[in-house]
């Protein structure tokens, strides 16, 4: 399958698996003890829920094993977790910090 | 001890004054820092290492024209293995071509950014750089990324 700067083509098997965009990283700050992700002249800290949700974009989880990760470490109704991983994901993709 | 400032988190690192553009915010006729008193990359290395454990995070490699150095490629290496988020900030203009093997090959740099005088150049800098880095994810999966400035201000200098 072919590939431009590693994004996998929509027929590709990984499709729907969300990986951070290139350019960034997610590091563990150990002055101010948090994550943070690190992108071109942004520093954006993740903490709590979306810290689990950014740590699984990593081009090997699918977006629905993201939501039933969660669901099995926070006890809200699945539904709403798959909602708030959707509306996370929509917004650090138009931040340009994940690619889905 | 009272800490009154929190740690910084970028550092801006003037690599070299040297630089083959005469732009009017940066060059002025007095005298910058000559070559023989750049940092040596050993103490760039020092220098990183220390910013890292203040907690700085992103390191922005300047200058003048940081390709001017012939230890660039080891001085952008030692910034990452410090674990910084390294920016490279150059014009892409006159870069020598042994500069982008290594970065294919060896990949230091997080993020590139070129900044260019005018468009023409911006567009042809931007897109062969584009065309090295798209070569170096696929090859490498390094996260290396890329954005192209240009800016405005006319090329004027004033002695």
């Amino acid at each position: 399958v072919r590939s431009f700067r590693g994004v996998p083509m929509p027929d590709d098997a990984t499709a729907g698996r969300p990986r951070l965009a290139p350019g960034v990283r997610l590091h563990f700050d150990t002055t101010r003890q948090a994550w943070v992700l690190l992108a071109p002249e942004r520093v954006i800290e993740t903490d709590g829920p979306v810290h689990d949700i950014v740590r699984r974009c990593d081009g090997g989880h699918s977006v629905q094993q993201i939501v039933d990760e969660l669901a099995a470490i926070y006890t809200a109704p699945p539904p709403e977790i798959a909602a708030d991983v959707a509306d996370l994901l929509q917004e650090l993709s138009e931040k340009r910090l994940i690619v889905l | 001890v009272n800490v009154l400032l929190p740690a910084p988190i970028g550092l801006l690192a003037e690599l070299t004054h040297r630089c083959p553009l005469q732009c009017p915010y940066c060059s002025n006729p007095l005298a910058l820092e000559g070559s023989e008193t750049e940092l040596p990359t050993n103490v760039w290395a020092r220098v990183f290492r220390e910013a890292a454990e203040l907690g700085v995070l992103h390191v922005h490699l300047s200058g003048g024209e940081p390709a001017a150095r012939r230890d660039l490629v080891e001085v952008t290496a030692a910034a990452s293995s410090a674990g910084l988020y390294t920016n490279l900030i150059t014009s892409g203009i006159a870069t020598p071509g042994w500069i982008i093997c290594s970065f294919r090959y060896r990949t230091p740099s997080n993020h590139l950014e070129i900044v260019s005088p005018d468009i023409a150049a911006h567009m042809n800098e931007s897109s062969r750089w584009r065309a090295m880095l798209c070569r170096l994810d696929c090859r490498s999966r390094s996260m290396s990324s890329c954005t192209a400035k240009t800016f405005a201000e006319p090329l004027i200098w004033w002695r």
